[in-house]
């Protein structure tokens, strides 16, 4: 069992991160989250607590002061900016999928950038630490092994993160007109393969169409893949390069781990690397000035999307539509759309957090507990925080009636003609 | 404050009138909710309660473990006020019914008695209260509603309509609000009128939990049927001295809302074409009245659907909207898509009563109504034609269009 010093320690730990490496002082400021005060708050729960369960619950009570108001009819709790405790359950869930991607599970992506994570999911203490609790319990709960009463225990079958795996992730057809829909729940990294057979045949059915509609209204994300590869790419003439901009606190906690992902493994300050520093940052309209105190260096990514001419879908014109669920992943989908004007987004505004790269795992140091967050501050066109403000799109209406609304523009525009 | 004997003698005249008055006890069996247990299991509750905030709230888990099941519920403060403005407003005529105001006149009544008045007076009867009781000013503020739910709220016309490729007509009806009746009829009559006819049209009810029949049959179908359409209906219901008014005004040939036939129960089992009754329906109640609702066209207002008309359900689909599931079932007037409704729509407004010694109002549905197939409409719902994730019902539906055109 932890001592009273070693809790402390991890406090200590915690709120370390969540100050120096978690880019959002900003929006906790305007959020009216101060984190002295909640820092303050949670310090005797968390190291007074009578045991390890007791801590872990403190802990997540940290946490929760976090969350944003978004209801995924799974139950899935959304904090800002992807941050995270892992409960046992998704704990083991993220070991076990991280694994099989060092396996291969996740085709085509570069096996040794997952190492980083898997280490921290692995680290001794965290493995000797999570053994206590019991590995199957519904969302966002900690209990000891043999001591969690029936309703906290989850489906097996269910996947914590994605849900149950045996039902279709994507819904293909043809609408009236000659109008293509496609419903996709989540960009699940281990449904790419799978889903791909569905959606290459669904084009090679209906190889071109007047309008393509993909409904990403509950989609809270995965794999930028997943939408690059069976969604854009196949309606390419040619490859598509668009820049994501982010910023991000550069110190010794995440030094490493920035010059090996943004330069090339380049020491900051090197000419040849792409981190530049924040005061060179392009000048957006809307930039909160006071969320670049806390960034001291920004990345330009160039991303491109390839042209897949093997599975060609030729399409009139292309709409997306978004939700407030709409996340992560799924949101790096909609500010893509939002940038290139690939598709035309209908909608609410979405939820965010979708510029920046995969979230971060960090260990808390006596306990092993795993927590995870965006290490980056990713900027939309006009400055905004992506995090905060999500994409807003091009036509809005409530996100209930976006497939309606978009079939009557697409009769509007047909009558025109 | 209400003595202890005061507090069991409501409790014990509660269970006299659900015993006597409402008659799904046998079907609630079927989904596992035992009145006896219930009874039992709430009573020390109502005994020991310390004030009459207590009792209120021992009575309420009443209900709470009847999971509301087919209208029931204790009126709290909040209920008590809207409910009471609302049934004199449809007795005033202030309020559209589409019935005679007249048969709802016991409804009026049992709202306006002192004792009600006065005990309800004490309770905090702001939106915060939800369907609990507090002391005045205790209970909390309204929570923030979510921005959609406000962007929704303040669209101005309640329903959407569109027209989609392929010529589908659209709406989303989120409510039957009794209130919406004026604001949205122009929504639906213009949208005639500009467009005069579709080849499909969509009734988006998905959310819908009812308000008012005439919703449905003036805005949409009185305008699309070519001829007049009686839908027999079969609601079995008690006989006591508790709803004898209710009886009495709501299945009244003059002033009910459906004209129809009063017959004893053992008459039901002679009726054609209900295969599904179950023998366990006919125990509590011992009557039941063979509705017949009349449906004719409205001339002024035409609307031609060439080939087929949907409706979206999804398990929120609930009382005046699963009337309108069940008029789509047992027409052909429409097909269903989507997920399993809610139930409880065949029948009349529900029944309250007033508990002697507080005055707190109950509600209940004062009839048992029948599938098409005799099966329990409140225990049994409405099993659409196409099932689906109510969230793709849309998608579904409009693919099932362009399947039959091509």
């Amino acid at each position: 069992m932890l001592t009273r010093e070693q809790k402390a320690t991890d406090y200590e730990a915690l709120f370390r991160v969540l100050t120096e490496c978690y880019p959002v002082a900003g929006i906790l400021k305007r959020r009216g989250i101060d984190m002295d005060a909640l820092k303050e708050k949670h310090r005797s729960p968390v190291i007074d607590s009578e045991d390890d369960l007791a801590f872990c619950r403190a802990v997540q009570d940290v946490f929760s002061e976090f969350k944003e108001p978004a209801a995924y009819p799974d139950g899935h709790q959304r904090y800002l900016s992807h941050l995270l405790l892992f409960e046992p359950a998704r704990y083991y869930s993220y070991r076990k999928m991280y694994k099989a991607f060092m396996d291969g599970a996740w085709e085509n992506a570069d096996r040794e950038a997952f190492r980083p994570w898997i280490e921290a999911l692995e680290h001794e203490n965290s493995k000797k630490f999570y053994d206590q609790f019991e590995p199957e319990t519904v969302q966002y709960e900690f209990w000891y092994k043999g001591q969690a009463p029936a309703d906290s225990l989850r489906d097996e079958k269910k996947d914590v993160v994605f849900g149950d795996r045996s039902v279709p992730n994507v819904y293909c057809r043809v609408l009236p007109g000659n109008n293509l829909y496609i419903y996709v729940d989540s960009l699940d990294m281990m449904r790419i393969a799978g889903d791909r057979e569905i959606i290459f045949e669904f084009y090679r059915q209906h190889p071109e169409c007047d309008n393509l509609i993909l409904d990403f209204r509950r989609n809270g994300g995965g794999a930028t893949d997943y939408w690059s590869f069976l969604l854009v790419g196949p309606t390419l003439e040619e490859d598509l390069q668009y820049e994501t901009c982010m910023g991000f606190p550069v110190n010794e906690l995440n030094r490493e781990y920035f010059e090996a992902s943004f330069n090339h493994g380049k020491a900051i300050g090197d000419p040849d690397g792409e981190i530049r520093p924040i005061s060179e940052l392009p000048d957006m309209p809307e930039v909160h000035r006071e969320d670049l105190e806390q960034l001291t260096h920004f990345w330009m990514e160039k991303n491109v999307v390839k042209a897949d001419k093997e599975h060609p879908l030729r399409a009139g014109k292309i709409w997306a539509l978004v939700s407030d669920l709409v996340y992560s992943s799924s949101e790096g989908f909609a500010a893509f759309c939002k940038s290139t004007g690939w598709a035309t987004l209908v909608g609410s505004r979405t939820g965010g957090d979708g510029i920046g790269e995969t979230p971060l795992h960090a260990v808390l140091p006596e306990s092993g507990l795993v927590m995870r967050y965006s290490g980056e501050y990713g900027f939309n066109a006009d400055g905004t925080s992506n995090a905060e403000c999500g994409t807003q799109p091009d036509i809005e209406c409530s996100a209930d009636l976006a497939l309606a609304v978009c079939l009557n523009r697409i009769y509007e525009d047909g009558k025109e003609k | 404050m209400l003595t202890r004997e005061q507090r069991i003698k409501d409790y014990e005249y509660l269970w006299k009138v659900l015993n006597s008055c409402f008659p799904v006890r046998e079907v609630m069996k079927h989904v596992g909710l035992d009145w006896k247990e219930i009874e039992e299991k709430c009573r020390p509750g109502v005994e020991n309660a310390a004030d009459d905030l207590e009792f209120c709230k021992a009575v309420n888990r009443v209900f709470e473990e009847f999971g509301h099941f087919s209208h029931s519920n204790l009126l709290n403060a909040r209920m008590f006020e809207n409910y009471k403005k609302m049934m004199n407003s449809f007795v005033n005529g202030e309020m559209e019914i589409g019935a005679d105001p007249e048969g709802l006149r016991p409804w009026a009544d049992i709202f306006n008695h002192e004792k009600s008045e006065q005990f309800y007076s004490r309770f905090d009867s702001t939106e915060g209260a939800g369907r609990d009781f507090y002391r005045k000013g205790e209970a909390p503020e309204k929570p923030v509603t979510a921005a959609h739910e406000q962007a929704k709220a303040e669209e101005g016309p309640f329903v959407y309509g569109a027209m989609l490729p392929g010529r589908v007509a659209y709406f989303r009806i989120p409510s039957l609000s009794a209130e919406r009746i004026p604001i949205d009829r122009p929504v639906f009559f213009d949208f005639y009128e500009k467009y005069r006819s579709c080849s499909d049209m969509i009734l988006d009810f998905r959310g819908n939990g009812g308000g008012a029949t005439s919703y449905w049959s003036k805005l949409i179908v009185e305008p699309i049927i070519p001829e007049p359409l009686t839908v027999v209906s079969y609601m079995l219901y008690c006989d006591s001295e508790y709803n004898r008014d209710f009886v009495k005004y709501g299945f009244s040939e003059e002033v009910g809302e459906f004209r129809g036939e009063k017959h004893p129960i053992e008459d039901l089992k002679k009726e054609p074409g209900l295969p599904k009754l179950s023998d366990d329906y006919l125990i509590q109640p011992t009557n039941y009245y063979k509705a017949f609702e009349e449906y004719k066209p409205d001339p002024e207002h035409r609307f031609t659907v060439e080939n087929g008309i949907w409706m979206l359900t999804d398990k929120r689909v609930y009382s005046s909207s699963e009337g309108f599931a069940y008029f789509c079932r047992s027409t052909g007037f429409a097909k269903l898509v989507g997920e399993t409704t809610g139930g409880d729509g065949v029948g009349i407004t529900p029944f309250h009563a007033m508990l002697p010694e507080s005055g707190l109002i109950i509600r209940y549905s004062g009839e048992m109504g029948l599938n098409p197939d005799g099966s329990s409409n409140p225990e049994c719902r409405t099993v659409p034609d196409i099932e689906c994730d109510p969230a793709l019902a849309l998608a579904v539906c409009l693919a099932a269009i362009a399947a039959r055109e091509s």
